[in-house]
């Protein structure tokens, strides 16, 4: 555990390096075609509401999938981890990619999700302990298998319903990637295992630009849940779910509302009732619903109204700060 | 470059969560070392101590819920 010296292959910088550009590329070029297509969401915190291409997870899957493949070809994965990170990934975008096609019913996304877990209990890439500090440690051999299928859909349905404004999914799930690469290699994993991992992060960093603010892609349900599904397989990978769920505290603190108040995973854009509103000056303000849930987004401007741009760097804020407490509790293993 | 006047509730909050999930593992981990709560049945006892746990869970959630509820209503004052 600790420090140890970092060697990495200069094969694998360079698949890093060129699936973060061709995850740019690739997404430059699909905006275009999801356009033309009509595939578009509205910006509905900008006052002209303009239509942007919503299936930002396409090329996402399209470019993790390729050079995941060349990882596994030039022997850097193994075939059980290639398959599982394949399959899970492939489950949780093709159903977020139904429900942005299709419109299905608030139910389908969190149990079509759990199928999503099952790569990973057939292939076995997994170890049924669940690791806490100061030494605790819990082994739950059924109860994980159950814990792999609820953590999956709710990881992906959680980071689903934090999509809310410019880039705050996807920051989110930067950082918490962040945590889960830091804390695997200080607990001792070894470097080459995390490559899958490095990966999704360049390839999201390549993404990064066209959604951060002023978004020109949206992720769409087929990319919040990919990104939802990475995080909570990637956790259980490298048996470092408490890091990972600390990571994630702004996520769950959102989901907790929803459940309460609407009994379910539902996106806001499905709710009856509103939760936030734009303002003539295109700044955001509490809706001041009492049946709408406490949203980290309501709680962020029930006070004062912020821009949006201003919102994303509150968000960043508090990941930041969950990201150190994450890292900081390492020391205490 | 605005910071929501919510920002040190919710960090407060969320550290309030965190001193949970640390210790509550912990002190579920040395009661269940420490106690039998049904010598002489194996099966019952694992039963109690799964519903402890999940008793304990349900009332974090809430505590959390509780917590921001009472929050929300302050900072809208």
């Amino acid at each position: 555990m600790g420090a140890r010296l970092i060697m990495i292959d200069v094969k694998i910088i360079a698949l890093l390096v060129f699936g973060s550009l061709f995850s740019g590329l690739i997404t430059s070029y699909l905006i275009k075609w999801f356009r033309k297509l009509g595939m578009v969401g509205y910006d509905v915190f900008k006052k002209d509401r303009p239509p942007i291409p919503s299936l930002g997870g396409v090329p996402i899957i399209f470019s993790y999938i390729i050079f995941l493949s060349l990882m596994f070809v030039l022997g850097y994965v193994d075939v059980d981890v290639y398959s599982t990170v394949v399959l899970v990934s492939i489950i949780a975008a093709f159903i977020g990619l139904l429900d942005d096609m299709y419109d299905l019913p608030g139910f389908f996304k969190p149990l079509a999700c759990m199928l999503a877990g099952l790569p990973i209990i057939f292939f076995g890439t997994y170890v049924p302990r669940l690791h806490f500090l100061f030494g605790v440690s819990y082994r739950i051999t059924y109860i994980y298998v159950v814990l792999i299928l609820l953590g999956v859909t709710v990881s992906a349905n959680t980071v689903n319903m934090f999509d809310v404004i410019n880039g705050s999914a996807l920051v989110g799930t930067l950082y918490s990637l962040l945590v889960i690469i830091i804390s695997s290699y200080w607990l001792g994993r070894d470097l080459n295992s995390l490559y899958p991992a490095l990966l999704f992060i360049a390839i999201l960093i390549g993404f990064l630009p066209f959604n951060i603010y002023p978004s020109r892609v949206f992720l769409g349900n087929v990319g919040s849940l990919l990104l939802g599904s990475q995080l909570a397989l990637f956790g259980i990978l490298y048996k470092v779910e408490f890091p990972t769920v600390i990571a994630m505290l702004p996520f769950i603190h959102n989901s907790f509302f929803f459940l309460n108040k609407v009994k379910g995973f539902i996106e806001h854009k499905r709710l009856g009732y509103r939760v936030t509103f734009l303002d003539d000056k295109g700044l955001i303000g509490d809706a001041g619903d009492e049946n709408a849930p406490i949203t980290l987004i309501r709680l962020l401007v029930a006070p004062n109204r912020l821009s949006e741009k201003d919102l994303l760097l509150n968000i960043n804020i508090l990941f930041i700060f969950t990201t150190a407490l994450s890292l900081i509790s390492l020391f205490w293993w | 470059m605005r910071i929501s006047r919510s920002l040190p509730f919710i960090i407060l909050i969320l550290v309030v969560q965190y001193i949970f999930l640390i210790f509550i593992p912990y002190i579920l981990f040395r009661l269940y070392n420490s106690i039998v709560f049904l010598p002489g049945s194996i099966l019952l006892d694992q039963l109690i101590k799964a519903f402890i746990s999940f008793a304990t869970v349900i009332i974090w959630i809430y505590q959390w819920m509780w917590v921001t509820n009472k929050s929300y209503r302050l900072l809208r004052r």
